[in-house]
Protein backbone atom coordinates (compact mmCIF):
# COMPACT_ATOMS: atom_id res chain seq x y z
CA UNK A 1 0.00 0.00 0.00
CA UNK A 2 1.20 3.50 -0.62
CA UNK A 3 1.70 6.70 1.39
CA UNK A 4 -0.67 8.45 -0.46
CA UNK A 5 -3.73 5.65 -0.01
CA UNK A 6 -2.24 5.20 3.48
CA UNK A 7 -2.83 8.67 4.60
CA UNK A 8 -5.56 10.06 5.17
CA UNK A 9 -5.40 13.51 5.00
CA UNK A 10 -4.56 13.54 1.61
CA UNK A 11 -4.57 17.58 0.82
CA UNK A 12 -1.96 17.95 3.52
CA UNK A 13 0.22 15.11 1.96
CA UNK A 14 -0.32 16.87 -1.62
CA UNK A 15 0.89 20.10 0.15
CA UNK A 16 4.11 18.79 1.39
CA UNK A 17 4.80 17.35 -2.14
CA UNK A 18 4.33 20.26 -3.52
CA UNK A 19 6.73 22.03 -1.25
CA UNK A 20 9.03 18.89 -2.19
CA UNK A 21 8.43 20.25 -5.83
CA UNK A 22 9.64 23.79 -4.88
CA UNK A 23 13.15 22.26 -3.73
CA UNK A 24 13.71 20.55 -7.13
CA UNK A 25 11.99 19.54 -9.95
CA UNK A 26 10.12 16.23 -9.87
CA UNK A 27 7.63 14.42 -12.43
CA UNK A 28 4.26 12.42 -11.31
CA UNK A 29 6.02 9.47 -12.13
CA UNK A 30 9.10 10.27 -9.80
CA UNK A 31 6.76 10.73 -7.16
CA UNK A 32 5.15 7.86 -7.25
CA UNK A 33 7.92 6.45 -7.41
CA UNK A 34 9.71 7.89 -4.09
CA UNK A 35 6.23 7.57 -1.93
CA UNK A 36 7.16 3.79 -1.54
CA UNK A 37 10.33 4.93 0.23
CA UNK A 38 8.47 7.37 2.38
CA UNK A 39 6.93 6.97 5.70
CA UNK A 40 4.36 9.24 7.42
CA UNK A 41 4.63 9.90 11.32
CA UNK A 42 2.66 11.77 13.25
CA UNK A 43 4.05 13.44 16.85
CA UNK A 44 2.22 14.45 19.82
CA UNK A 45 3.21 18.27 20.95
CA UNK A 46 5.75 17.42 23.00
CA UNK A 47 7.54 14.13 22.05
CA UNK A 48 11.19 14.43 21.16
CA UNK A 49 12.01 13.06 17.49
CA UNK A 50 15.70 12.72 18.86
CA UNK A 51 18.19 12.90 21.86
CA UNK A 52 21.13 13.81 21.87
CA UNK A 53 22.75 10.63 21.74
CA UNK A 54 21.18 8.99 19.73
CA UNK A 55 21.68 8.25 15.96
CA UNK A 56 19.59 9.94 13.78
CA UNK A 57 17.18 7.34 11.35
CA UNK A 58 15.30 9.91 9.12
CA UNK A 59 15.29 12.98 6.73
CA UNK A 60 12.02 14.92 8.22
CA UNK A 61 9.31 17.11 5.91
CA UNK A 62 7.44 18.67 7.99
CA UNK A 63 3.52 18.05 6.42
CA UNK A 64 1.90 20.19 9.54
CA UNK A 65 2.97 21.13 12.95
CA UNK A 66 6.71 22.73 14.13
CA UNK A 67 9.24 21.35 15.06
CA UNK A 68 12.36 22.55 17.30
CA UNK A 69 16.23 21.81 17.13
CA UNK A 70 18.23 22.81 19.70
CA UNK A 71 21.39 21.83 21.37
CA UNK A 72 21.72 21.74 25.39
CA UNK A 73 25.57 23.35 26.02
CA UNK A 74 26.33 24.51 29.43
CA UNK A 75 22.84 23.91 31.04
CA UNK A 76 21.73 26.01 28.65
CA UNK A 77 19.44 25.69 24.98
CA UNK A 78 20.58 26.96 21.75
CA UNK A 79 17.89 26.93 19.35
CA UNK A 80 19.40 26.32 15.74
CA UNK A 81 15.81 25.84 13.99
CA UNK A 82 12.20 25.96 14.06
CA UNK A 83 10.83 24.24 11.43
CA UNK A 84 7.41 24.29 9.79
CA UNK A 85 5.43 23.58 7.00
CA UNK A 86 7.41 22.53 4.56
CA UNK A 87 10.95 22.35 5.72
CA UNK A 88 13.12 19.91 6.14
CA UNK A 89 14.41 19.27 9.91
CA UNK A 90 16.61 16.23 11.58
CA UNK A 91 20.10 15.78 13.00
CA UNK A 92 21.91 16.30 9.96
CA UNK A 93 25.37 15.85 11.11
CA UNK A 94 24.22 12.16 12.80
CA UNK A 95 22.40 11.00 10.04
CA UNK A 96 24.75 11.56 7.22
CA UNK A 97 27.65 10.72 9.39
CA UNK A 98 25.97 7.88 11.24
CA UNK A 99 26.90 9.14 14.78
CA UNK A 100 25.65 9.94 17.86
CA UNK A 101 23.61 13.38 17.87
CA UNK A 102 24.70 16.23 18.94
CA UNK A 103 21.05 18.20 18.70
CA UNK A 104 17.76 17.39 20.41
CA UNK A 105 14.13 17.69 18.18
CA UNK A 106 11.26 18.11 20.04
CA UNK A 107 7.92 18.59 18.65
CA UNK A 108 6.32 22.25 20.09
CA UNK A 109 3.13 21.56 18.73
CA UNK A 110 1.13 17.57 17.07
CA UNK A 111 3.02 17.71 14.01
CA UNK A 112 3.10 15.32 11.37
CA UNK A 113 5.96 14.17 8.92
CA UNK A 114 6.90 12.74 6.11
CA UNK A 115 10.33 10.83 6.50
CA UNK A 116 13.12 9.05 4.67
CA UNK A 117 14.91 6.28 7.04
CA UNK A 118 18.84 5.90 6.60
CA UNK A 119 17.57 1.98 5.56
CA UNK A 120 14.73 3.08 2.70
CA UNK A 121 17.39 6.21 1.47
CA UNK A 122 19.93 2.80 0.86
CA UNK A 123 17.17 0.95 -1.01
CA UNK A 124 16.33 3.99 -2.85
CA UNK A 125 20.46 4.59 -3.34
CA UNK A 126 20.32 1.39 -5.15
CA UNK A 127 17.15 1.46 -7.28
CA UNK A 128 18.47 3.55 -10.06
CA UNK A 129 15.49 6.07 -9.95
CA UNK A 130 17.70 8.65 -9.94
CA UNK A 131 17.67 9.27 -5.80
CA UNK A 132 21.41 10.50 -6.23
CA UNK A 133 19.92 13.60 -8.03
CA UNK A 134 16.93 14.37 -5.84
CA UNK A 135 19.38 13.90 -2.95
CA UNK A 136 21.55 16.50 -4.21
CA UNK A 137 18.95 19.06 -4.87
CA UNK A 138 17.38 18.66 -1.48
CA UNK A 139 20.89 19.35 0.14
CA UNK A 140 21.50 22.62 -1.88
CA UNK A 141 18.18 23.29 -0.36
CA UNK A 142 19.18 22.66 3.31
CA UNK A 143 22.96 24.38 2.32
CA UNK A 144 21.45 27.20 1.00
CA UNK A 145 18.78 28.05 4.29
CA UNK A 146 22.15 27.03 6.19
CA UNK A 147 24.33 29.10 4.58
CA UNK A 148 21.88 32.75 4.88
CA UNK A 149 21.69 31.47 8.83
CA UNK A 150 25.60 31.38 8.95
CA UNK A 151 25.33 34.99 7.18
CA UNK A 152 23.15 36.21 9.23
CA UNK A 153 24.17 35.26 12.48
CA UNK A 154 27.99 37.29 11.76
CA UNK A 155 26.14 40.44 10.37
CA UNK A 156 22.94 41.34 12.09
CA UNK A 157 22.93 42.68 15.72
CA UNK A 158 20.83 41.55 17.99
CA UNK A 159 17.91 43.96 17.20
CA UNK A 160 18.37 43.75 13.37
CA UNK A 161 18.13 39.76 13.44
CA UNK A 162 14.74 40.64 15.68
CA UNK A 163 13.78 43.14 13.04
CA UNK A 164 14.34 40.62 10.12
CA UNK A 165 12.80 37.88 11.88
CA UNK A 166 9.83 39.63 12.51
CA UNK A 167 9.43 41.21 9.00
CA UNK A 168 9.70 37.10 7.30
CA UNK A 169 8.03 35.46 9.62
CA UNK A 170 5.09 37.37 11.57
CA UNK A 171 3.18 34.90 12.27
CA UNK A 172 6.20 32.84 14.37
CA UNK A 173 5.27 35.33 17.41
CA UNK A 174 1.84 33.07 17.71
CA UNK A 175 3.11 30.04 17.71
CA UNK A 176 6.34 30.02 19.38
CA UNK A 177 6.84 30.62 23.03
CA UNK A 178 8.38 33.83 23.15
CA UNK A 179 11.46 31.89 24.62
CA UNK A 180 12.41 29.73 22.02
CA UNK A 181 12.23 32.63 19.65
CA UNK A 182 14.86 34.59 21.69
CA UNK A 183 16.94 31.63 21.55
CA UNK A 184 16.61 31.11 18.04
CA UNK A 185 17.51 34.93 17.44
CA UNK A 186 20.18 33.74 19.83
CA UNK A 187 19.09 37.24 22.08
CA UNK A 188 18.46 37.56 25.96
CA UNK A 189 14.98 36.84 26.76
CA UNK A 190 15.06 40.26 28.20
CA UNK A 191 16.08 41.94 24.99
CA UNK A 192 13.39 40.16 22.96
CA UNK A 193 10.50 41.60 25.34
CA UNK A 194 12.03 44.82 24.78
CA UNK A 195 12.05 44.81 21.11
CA UNK A 196 8.91 43.49 20.33
CA UNK A 197 7.66 46.77 22.79
CA UNK A 198 9.64 48.91 21.00
CA UNK A 199 7.44 47.63 17.63
CA UNK A 200 4.15 47.69 19.10
CA UNK A 201 4.51 51.05 20.52
CA UNK A 202 5.83 52.62 16.89
CA UNK A 203 2.99 50.55 15.31
CA UNK A 204 0.33 52.52 17.05
CA UNK A 205 2.28 55.24 16.54
CA UNK A 206 2.00 54.99 12.66
CA UNK B 1 62.47 19.21 -28.42
CA UNK B 2 59.12 17.34 -29.14
CA UNK B 3 60.11 14.48 -26.68
CA UNK B 4 60.62 17.23 -24.22
CA UNK B 5 57.08 18.92 -24.64
CA UNK B 6 55.53 15.43 -24.70
CA UNK B 7 57.35 14.48 -21.11
CA UNK B 8 56.10 17.67 -19.79
CA UNK B 9 52.34 17.60 -20.89
CA UNK B 10 52.05 14.34 -19.80
CA UNK B 11 53.86 15.61 -16.74
CA UNK B 12 50.85 17.86 -16.69
CA UNK B 13 48.33 15.03 -17.36
CA UNK B 14 49.44 12.76 -14.64
CA UNK B 15 49.60 15.54 -12.01
CA UNK B 16 46.26 16.36 -12.82
CA UNK B 17 45.22 12.81 -12.41
CA UNK B 18 47.00 12.28 -9.09
CA UNK B 19 45.35 15.53 -7.98
CA UNK B 20 41.26 14.49 -9.44
CA UNK B 21 41.97 11.22 -7.88
CA UNK B 22 42.82 11.97 -4.67
CA UNK B 23 40.18 14.63 -4.11
CA UNK B 24 37.44 12.27 -5.29
CA UNK B 25 38.81 8.55 -4.81
CA UNK B 26 36.78 9.22 -1.19
CA UNK B 27 33.77 9.76 -3.15
CA UNK B 28 34.04 7.15 -5.54
CA UNK B 29 36.60 4.82 -7.03
CA UNK B 30 38.48 6.67 -9.84
CA UNK B 31 40.01 4.76 -13.12
CA UNK B 32 42.35 6.49 -15.32
CA UNK B 33 39.56 6.31 -18.20
CA UNK B 34 37.28 8.16 -15.62
CA UNK B 35 40.15 10.90 -14.74
CA UNK B 36 40.59 11.31 -18.44
CA UNK B 37 36.70 11.80 -19.14
CA UNK B 38 36.88 14.38 -15.72
CA UNK B 39 39.02 16.51 -17.29
CA UNK B 40 36.37 17.63 -20.17
CA UNK B 41 35.06 19.60 -17.11
CA UNK B 42 37.65 20.39 -14.63
CA UNK B 43 40.30 22.92 -15.10
CA UNK B 44 43.31 23.74 -13.60
CA UNK B 45 44.31 27.25 -12.35
CA UNK B 46 46.76 29.57 -10.97
CA UNK B 47 46.14 32.97 -8.89
CA UNK B 48 48.85 35.05 -7.00
CA UNK B 49 48.04 36.07 -3.64
CA UNK B 50 45.68 38.56 -2.73
CA UNK B 51 43.70 37.65 -6.20
CA UNK B 52 40.09 38.25 -5.63
CA UNK B 53 38.51 35.18 -7.14
CA UNK B 54 35.07 36.05 -6.54
CA UNK B 55 33.26 39.59 -5.57
CA UNK B 56 30.51 40.16 -3.32
CA UNK B 57 27.24 41.05 -5.30
CA UNK B 58 28.17 38.73 -8.12
CA UNK B 59 27.28 35.01 -8.91
CA UNK B 60 29.76 32.33 -7.79
CA UNK B 61 30.76 30.73 -11.23
CA UNK B 62 33.31 28.06 -9.72
CA UNK B 63 34.17 25.41 -6.92
CA UNK B 64 37.49 25.36 -6.55
CA UNK B 65 39.28 22.34 -5.18
CA UNK B 66 42.47 23.96 -3.80
CA UNK B 67 45.66 22.32 -4.35
CA UNK B 68 48.40 24.36 -3.00
CA UNK B 69 47.68 27.81 -0.85
CA UNK B 70 45.16 29.52 1.41
CA UNK B 71 42.31 30.75 0.12
CA UNK B 72 39.76 33.23 2.83
CA UNK B 73 35.79 33.73 2.35
CA UNK B 74 34.69 37.07 3.74
CA UNK B 75 32.04 39.75 3.46
CA UNK B 76 32.93 43.65 4.29
CA UNK B 77 30.50 44.66 7.37
CA UNK B 78 31.10 48.41 8.52
CA UNK B 79 34.41 48.10 7.01
CA UNK B 80 35.16 45.22 8.57
CA UNK B 81 36.37 41.88 7.01
CA UNK B 82 33.92 38.92 8.77
CA UNK B 83 35.73 36.07 7.79
CA UNK B 84 33.78 33.12 7.08
CA UNK B 85 36.28 30.13 6.21
CA UNK B 86 40.20 29.74 5.45
CA UNK B 87 40.31 27.07 3.44
CA UNK B 88 43.99 25.32 2.46
CA UNK B 89 44.85 22.80 0.17
CA UNK B 90 42.94 19.30 0.28
CA UNK B 91 39.93 21.85 0.92
CA UNK B 92 36.74 22.95 -1.08
CA UNK B 93 35.47 26.05 -1.33
CA UNK B 94 33.41 28.28 -3.37
CA UNK B 95 30.25 30.54 -2.67
CA UNK B 96 28.08 27.65 -2.76
CA UNK B 97 24.65 29.18 -1.93
CA UNK B 98 25.75 31.70 -5.01
CA UNK B 99 27.03 28.83 -7.35
CA UNK B 100 23.88 26.80 -6.82
CA UNK B 101 20.67 29.26 -6.65
CA UNK B 102 22.77 31.62 -9.43
CA UNK B 103 22.12 34.65 -7.30
CA UNK B 104 24.63 37.17 -6.63
CA UNK B 105 27.61 35.89 -3.76
CA UNK B 106 27.11 37.74 -0.27
CA UNK B 107 31.19 36.66 -0.03
CA UNK B 108 34.37 37.42 -1.73
CA UNK B 109 36.96 34.73 -2.17
CA UNK B 110 40.61 36.23 -1.80
CA UNK B 111 43.46 34.19 -2.05
CA UNK B 112 46.11 34.66 0.97
CA UNK B 113 49.21 32.78 -0.63
CA UNK B 114 50.12 31.96 -4.38
CA UNK B 115 47.17 29.67 -5.38
CA UNK B 116 46.56 26.30 -7.20
CA UNK B 117 43.43 24.93 -8.07
CA UNK B 118 41.60 22.57 -9.81
CA UNK B 119 37.97 24.14 -10.76
CA UNK B 120 34.80 23.45 -12.23
CA UNK B 121 32.19 26.31 -13.56
CA UNK B 122 28.81 26.09 -13.00
CA UNK B 123 27.92 24.72 -16.79
CA UNK B 124 30.04 21.97 -16.65
CA UNK B 125 29.02 20.91 -12.71
CA UNK B 126 25.68 19.94 -14.17
CA UNK B 127 27.06 19.03 -17.51
CA UNK B 128 29.48 16.71 -15.17
CA UNK B 129 26.52 16.02 -13.41
CA UNK B 130 23.99 14.42 -15.64
CA UNK B 131 26.66 12.52 -17.72
CA UNK B 132 26.03 9.42 -15.50
CA UNK B 133 25.03 7.95 -12.37
CA UNK B 134 28.74 7.67 -11.14
CA UNK B 135 28.99 11.58 -11.47
CA UNK B 136 25.50 12.29 -9.97
CA UNK B 137 26.48 9.88 -6.94
CA UNK B 138 29.63 12.01 -6.56
CA UNK B 139 27.97 15.31 -6.72
CA UNK B 140 25.56 14.09 -4.23
CA UNK B 141 28.32 13.47 -1.98
CA UNK B 142 30.09 16.33 -2.33
CA UNK B 143 26.98 18.46 -1.65
CA UNK B 144 27.13 16.14 1.74
CA UNK B 145 29.92 17.54 2.38
CA UNK B 146 28.88 21.09 1.97
CA UNK B 147 25.65 20.70 4.38
CA UNK B 148 28.05 19.05 7.19
CA UNK B 149 30.45 21.86 6.65
CA UNK B 150 28.02 24.21 7.34
CA UNK B 151 26.20 22.88 10.00
CA UNK B 152 29.79 21.93 11.78
CA UNK B 153 30.17 25.79 11.56
CA UNK B 154 26.97 26.47 13.00
CA UNK B 155 27.18 24.09 15.92
CA UNK B 156 30.23 25.40 16.76
CA UNK B 157 29.08 28.88 16.88
CA UNK B 158 26.94 28.35 19.38
CA UNK B 159 28.98 26.12 21.63
CA UNK B 160 32.74 27.35 22.16
CA UNK B 161 33.84 30.38 23.92
CA UNK B 162 36.52 32.64 22.42
CA UNK B 163 39.19 30.88 24.08
CA UNK B 164 37.55 26.87 23.03
CA UNK B 165 37.31 28.25 19.42
CA UNK B 166 41.10 29.11 19.26
CA UNK B 167 42.34 25.81 21.00
CA UNK B 168 40.37 23.86 18.43
CA UNK B 169 41.92 25.64 15.73
CA UNK B 170 45.50 25.56 17.42
CA UNK B 171 45.48 21.94 17.56
CA UNK B 172 43.21 21.16 14.40
CA UNK B 173 45.27 23.52 11.77
CA UNK B 174 48.32 24.59 13.64
CA UNK B 175 49.77 25.01 10.23
CA UNK B 176 47.74 28.19 9.41
CA UNK B 177 48.89 30.04 12.45
CA UNK B 178 52.03 30.32 11.16
CA UNK B 179 50.50 30.89 7.31
CA UNK B 180 47.61 33.17 8.10
CA UNK B 181 48.44 36.78 9.19
CA UNK B 182 47.23 37.15 12.96
CA UNK B 183 44.68 39.78 12.23
CA UNK B 184 42.79 37.40 10.10
CA UNK B 185 43.13 34.58 12.21
CA UNK B 186 41.04 36.41 15.28
CA UNK B 187 38.59 37.74 12.71
CA UNK B 188 38.20 34.40 11.40
CA UNK B 189 37.84 33.07 15.06
CA UNK B 190 35.55 35.98 15.84
CA UNK B 191 38.35 36.78 18.94
CA UNK B 192 39.71 40.00 19.08
CA UNK B 193 43.15 40.42 18.21
CA UNK B 194 44.37 40.91 21.95
CA UNK B 195 42.51 37.97 23.11
CA UNK B 196 44.13 36.29 20.47
CA UNK B 197 47.72 37.43 21.32
CA UNK B 198 47.08 36.34 24.91
CA UNK B 199 46.32 32.71 24.13
CA UNK B 200 48.89 32.06 21.88
CA UNK B 201 50.87 33.51 24.35
CA UNK B 202 49.56 31.43 27.06
CA UNK B 203 49.94 28.22 25.04
CA UNK B 204 53.69 29.00 24.30
CA UNK B 205 54.33 29.68 28.00
CA UNK B 206 52.57 26.43 29.35
CA UNK B 207 51.65 23.47 27.08
CA UNK B 208 49.51 21.91 29.63
CA UNK B 209 46.87 24.91 28.60
CA UNK B 210 46.31 22.86 25.38
CA UNK B 211 43.99 21.08 26.61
Amino acid sequence: MTVRQNYKRADEFRKAIESLRKLFPITEQQLLQIEQFISVRTFEQGHILIREGQVEDHLNLVVTGLLRKFLIRKDREFTLQLATEGHLCQSEISYLRRQPSEVVIEALEPTTVLSLSFEEMQRGLESNIGFDYMGFHLLVSIYILKDERHYKQLKFTAREKFLDFMANHPHMLQRVPQKYLASYLNIKPETFSRLKHLIRTRKTKD
Amino acid sequence: MVWNYVLSIKSVILSMFNRLKSYFSSYADITPEDAVFMKNFFEQKSFNSKTILTKEGEPEEYIYFIVKGVVKVYFMHNDREIITYINKEGEVVSAGASFFSRKPSRYFLETLEPVIVICISHANFFRFMNSGPKWQRMCRLLMTEFVLKKERWLLDDLEYSPRERFLRFFNERPDLLLRVPQKQLAAYLNIKPETFSRLKHLIRQTPQARK
